[in-house]
């Protein structure tokens, strides 16, 4: 659970910020470019972080799946409805005999006029558990990263205001971005 | 000769047809008539009731009106008992969506999943296909208000007024010249009905317990979808105004051929004097 990933939500952006290192037997650095970011449709997408195989094994299982969604109904996911099945796939695996050890971060943009709250972030475990916050992440981070976002998250933030807030979370954890 | 091509519903005749699929059709043919139409805002289904027996205990259900879920509903004309196995299937499919997604399915998905299913009794397993066409009605985030038709061979298709059951062509062909694309209100859509339903309904005079009419709207604020059957009053009071519409016509037309006719009787009156 050493690579990080975090979500924030601003005003009409999510930003999604990945920690670009695979480590192994926990002092071996194998990786300085490793994408963990997965695109979910048009306006969505997902961080996954934990254990290798099973976070790309999953995470383009969900992909795919939210692709096929489209072709046979012709019309796009919301990211609610994205994370929600992501979350029911988690959950289901778990109970099953191939669980997956992965974290994961959905962010999107509803462009669906009824939606009230435009920008939509949800954070869900390898066990299953959703939540949707303003500010969330996995792994190491997360102890800085959510103390950070309680004292600096505010409604309507901007772009620099979100960037600001996540050069800060970096900075304690000690990395370079 | 298609005699021998029609015990099996899972295989074509020798001109390319599928007789199973074309003698459930006609089955629906003889049953009661459904009627749906859109209308800017809102959708209205109607259906002919025919079971009206005085001796049916007046049990809190509708003969041929259910409900699918929050948004949707759907009209039934065919085999009753087929109806309900597939009417579930559909309240299955809405749920399923419902948990995996936590948010209504499009109408159309419902609609596509359950004529994926009734395509299957056409194609394999020898079993027969379902004596049933549905009118579904409803509303989604994606399309706003809709209006599909699916038959046995598991066909659908969205319309904006169609009708199925019992004398549904006649029906049909009143909707293609009265229906205003893009002009319809649900008032509009409400007096449609009625006047389509007393010109195909085997009755002389349309009463309020031959037939049923559910309307769907879809409160933008809210975001709630409601759906309600109109009561025995509703009813009785739309059919008192198409009657009341059609007897000022009836004398209008009487007026007008009276007219024409005195003025047969001076032409001939200044011939004959003429000829004098």
């Amino acid at each position: 659970m050493v690579e990080s990933i975090i979500g924030i939500r601003g005003k009409d952006f999510i930003l999604l910020a990945q920690d670009a290192n695979t480590t192994k037997y926990g002092i071996l650095n194998m990786k300085f470019d490793t994408n963990r970011l997965f695109k979910l449709s048009e306006h969505c997408a997902m961080l996954a972080s934990g254990e290798p195989g099973d976070v790309v094994q999953f995470a383009e299982y969900v992909g795919k799946n939210i692709q096929l969604y489209k072709m046979i109904n012709g019309i796009e996911l919301s990211p609610y409805a994205c994370a929600n099945f992501t979350r029911h796939e988690m959950a289901y695996s778990l109970r099953s005999r191939n669980s997956y050890l992965a974290n994961l971060i959905i962010g999107g943009f509803s462009t669906n006029d009824s939606d009230q709250q435009k920008a939509q972030l949800f954070a869900i475990d390898y066990l299953g558990a959703m939540i949707s916050a303003n500010v969330v992440a996995h792994g190491f981070c997360q102890f800085f990263a959510l103390g950070v976002g309680d004292k600096l998250w505010k409604e309507n933030m901007t772009l620099e205001e979100g960037l600001h807030m996540l050069q800060i979370i970096v900075n304690e954890l000690g990395m370079f971005v | 000769m298609a005699r021998r091509y029609d015990t099996r519903a899972t295989i074509f005749s020798p001109e390319g047809r599928l007789y199973q699929v074309e003698y459930a059709l006609e089955a629906i043919s003889h049953a009661g008539a459904s009627l749906g139409i859109l209308a800017e805002n809102g959708v209205v289904l109607c259906g002919e009731k025919r079971n009206i027996s005085p001796l049916l205990d007046d049990v809190k259900y509708s003969e041929k009106i259910y409900k699918i879920h929050e948004d949707l509903c759907c009209s039934v004309s065919g085999i009753t008992s087929d109806a309900n196995i597939l009417i579930n299937e559909l309240r299955m499919i809405g749920q399923r969506y419902l948990l995996t997604y936590q948010e209504p399915a499009p109408i159309e998905y419902i609609v596509s999943r359950l004529c994926n299913i009734k395509q299957a009794y056409t194609q394999f397993g020898g079993k027969r296909p379902f004596g049933v066409s549905f009118l579904y009605m409803g509303w989604d985030k994606h399309y706003g208000y809709q209006l599909y038709q699916s038959d046995p061979s598991g066909n659908y298709g969205g319309w904006k007024a169609t009708c199925v059951g019992h004398n549904s062509q006649t029906a049909i062909s009143i909707l293609k010249q009265e229906y205003k694309i893009g002009e319809t209100t649900l008032q509009d859509a409400l007096r449609l009905a009625i006047r389509v339903f007393s010109k195909t309904l085997d009755t002389t005079k349309l009463t309020a317990e031959k037939i049923e009419i559910a309307v769907l709207e879809h409160d933008d604020k809210s975001n709630k979808t409601t759906i309600r059957m109109l009561n025995e009053q509703e009813l009785q009071q739309l059919i008192k105004q198409y009657e009341d519409e059609q007897s000022k016509l009836e004398t209008e037309r009487q007026k007008q051929q009276g007219q024409s006719s005195q003025q047969q009787t001076t032409t001939s009156g200044t011939t004959s004097k003429d000829k004098k």
